[in-house]
């Protein structure tokens, strides 16, 4: 499992209190859920923004626990449920953007104009800036760099996610760290 | 790198170059400093981006009821019809309702405009056709509702979200109409146009029912 | 060397990905047809883009995921497209002109090139583009942004929650969208209807002697550009927004906020429905500004 991910394994005390309540959301019970819910939210929100961006954020958060109450039958818990979630959560932000690529998004890099962004504050936090800069990726080059960079997805698991090669993973990364490091 | 390609140069940070193309990218660096600056770069965007993913974030606005308004359990289903006769009973019901106003559903035509040389104004008799449209109509509504949520477990989230908000917003329509026309309840355009909302969401609950049909 | 990314730059959303597109094909299989044959494709998601050739023959070329098999079958004069598993395919598909074509699935994108037939294309999610088409030319999807270009015939697009453009179309055109605009230029047609609900509805063409028009949004105006001095009788109708209008229409009889009323230019022999609830109304032969 990607480093990234095996991050997620949560060692909290309230551990076993949440293996219960996932248990219990199996079952049908809906305050279990909610629990769940409120206690994975911080880091899936944050997850769908780096990845999908600010726009639709809320969309999918909610899209992702949705598809949770109706897969949480499948958890077989024989690894972290976060894991679980996580895998999860990344098929639907993937599948989010399956369908809005079929807008033409994924255009032809024809070289990269640049912008200046009004008014640009000096951030001492090395991870907002960056953070802040992922917005401002092309969607592809973003959802890349996000599992690859971020959550420690290789480049193959990438590929098969996306349907795209590993090539043109590695490619689209290198060109998402481009990317990001430019500046006057 | 013969030339300076930094293409190569994620490859060659995240290890993924063989011996020789990393010999070849490393010689490079030693002489190339505008090579070495963009390496240092990559690399400290490298060593960031694992930290963000402990940067957790928050909904402006709680996303819990629309969670728990999409994950309640499905209300009993009592379907009376299959789905075709509902779907029959909804295009039926669309022949009946707008008051006595005859409505084409071919293809999605509209009504020929009345000929009516002066205002909006028509018989008293056509009140008391658009209250009895108003329960064949709701008959309908339930009846095509119920032949979707037997079947909605086959549509994404997403779909079912888009559907769902917009026959929110037919409904607010529907709402606008049935308003102005208790204001103005003779006019004979108004009923054609509730006729017309109403149709639109019959066809929408049509056309989502046999989305959540299964495939053949 | 960076220390505090001093000034971060963006860039422009130009770059994007080379996704399947940079995979070659890994399926290529041609099969005869004869006139008369039709042509179906099944697609559960990816994309379906379709161009013609002189040759009298279907050429199915695609780029599988790793888990979706495509599966080309012909029999009784037809020709069925389908695919096998779970995953996306990416088809490049090449017909003669003269074939009806029909589109259909679920996540997918569908442009079709040259068309010279009967099309036919219907999603759940996704775009749909077809440039051409002949006779009945139809076009349905719930999320997805539905262009028409150069159709002949009897023309149907519906879209649920996205836009529908028409461009120089001529025919009969029945329009819905229930949430997205509708906006159609370069248009010759004897029969338009047109409804939206949440929507602004533009109409740039002709309006033909004797032809019935008929445009409806709840929220959203009405924009209509016809040839100067047309022969129609206009019946308009708003509740919330205004009529304006720059042909010299003369009203017929008092004219009344929330009411049908009736306008006539020339020999009146066009009807003309315009109803917006909660917008305005305008007619004009000029290129019309946005009204609210």
């Amino acid at each position: 499992m990607a480093a990234g991910v095996a991050a997620f394994v949560s060692d909290r005390p309230e551990t076993a209190r949440r293996d219960d309540d996932v248990a219990q959301a199996a079952a049908g019970d809906a305050l279990a859920f909610e629990r769940l819910y409120r206690a994975h939210l911080p880091r899936m929100h944050g997850l769908v923004r780096r990845m999908a961006g600010p726009k639709d954020c809320d969309e999918i958060t909610q899209d992702i626990f949705v598809r949770v109450w109706q897969k949480l039958g499948t958890f077989r818990g024989d690894a972290a449920f976060s894991t679980w979630l996580h895998r999860l959560a990344v098929n639907v932000i993937i599948e989010r953007f399956r369908s809005a690529a079929t807008r033409r998004l994924k255009l032809v890099d024809d070289g990269v104009v640049m912008e200046t962004l009004p008014g640009r504050a000096e951030r001492p936090d090395r991870r907002l800036q960056l953070d802040a800069a992922l917005e401002h990726l092309p969607d592809g080059a973003r959802q890349i760099f996000v599992l690859h960079d971020v959550e420690g997805y290789k480049h193959e698991e990438i590929a098969s996610l996306l349907a795209i090669s590993s090539g043109t993973s590695k490619a689209q990364l290198h060109r998402a760290r481009m990317l990001l490091r430019k500046r006057l | 790198m013969t030339t300076c390609d930094t293409d190569i140069l994620s490859s060659y940070l995240d290890g993924e170059l063989d011996d020789a193309g990393r010999a070849r990218v490393a010689f490079h660096l030693t002489g190339c400093a505008a090579c070495r600056e963009v390496a240092a770069d990559l690399t400290l965007i490298k060593e960031t981006a694992p930290a963000l993913a402990d940067l957790e974030s928050r909904p402006d606005a709680d996303l819990w009821p629309g969670i728990a308004s999409r994950t309640q359990p499905a209300r009993a289903t009592r379907i009376s019809l299959s789905w075709m006769e509902a779907i029959a009973a909804g295009l039926a019901l669309a022949v009946l309702s707008g008051g006595g106003v005859w409505i084409a559903l071919r293809g999605g035509e509209r009504a020929a405009p009345m000929a009516q040389g002066a205002g909006d104004t028509g018989p008293g008799g056509l009140i008391a056709v658009a209250d009895f449209g108003d329960a064949a109509y709701e008959s309908a509504v339930k009846d095509l509702r119920e032949a979707l949520d037997k079947g909605r477990n086959r549509l994404d989230p997403q779909t079912i979200q888009v559907l769902e908000t917009n026959l929110a917003a037919i409904d607010q329509a529907i709402a606008e109409a049935r308003a102005a026309l208790s204001a103005d309840p003779a006019n004979v355009s108004l009923n054609n146009y509730l006729a017309d909302v109403r149709r639109r969401k019959l066809a929408l609950l049509r056309t989502a029912g046999e989305l959540a049909q299964p495939e053949l | 060397m960076i220390s505090l990314f001093p000034l971060i730059v963006a860039a422009a959303l130009s770059a994007g990905f080379q996704g399947p597109r940079a995979q070659a094909p890994d399926f290529d299989e041609t099969v005869a047809v004869t006139r008369g044959a039709r042509l179906s494709v099944e697609n559960r998601a990816g994309e379906v883009v379709m161009r013609v050739w002189d040759r009298d023959a279907v050429r199915v070329t695609a780029r599988q995921s790793a888990r979706a098999r495509a599966h080309v079958r012909s029999a009784d004069n037809m020709v069925w497209v389908t695919g096998r598993g779970l995953g996306s395919i990416d088809y490049e598909i090449t017909v003669p002109s003269w074939l009806p074509v029909k589109v259909t699935g679920h996540f997918n994108y569908i442009q079709l090139n040259g068309m010279g037939s009967e099309v036919t294309a219907q999603n759940v999610r996704g775009d749909i583009d077809i440039r051409g088409g002949r006779g009945f030319i139809t076009a349905k999807s719930i999320e997805g942004h539905i262009r028409i270009v150069g159709a002949e015939g009897k023309v149907a697009a519906t879209a649920v929650n996205d836009d529908v453009t028409i461009e120089n179309a001529a025919g009969e055109l029945t329009i819905d969208a229930t949430n997205g605009n509708v906006t159609m230029t370069g248009i010759k047609a004897a029969a338009v209807s047109i409804g939206a609900l949440n929507g602004t509805v533009r109409y740039t063409g002709t309006l033909a002697e004797n032809g019935r028009y008929s445009f409806t949004t709840h929220n959203g105006s009405i924009i209509l550009q016809v040839q100067p001095n047309p022969n129609a009788t206009f019946y308009v109708r708003t509740y919330e927004g205004s009529f304006r209008q720059d042909l010299g229409l003369k009203p017929q009889g008092e004219t009344r906020q929330g009411r049908r009323n009736t306008y006539v230019s020339g020999n009146g022999s066009a009807q003309v429905e315009l109803e917006s609830f909660n917008g305005g109304v305008r007619v004009s032969t000029a290129p019309a500004r946005q009204e609210r």
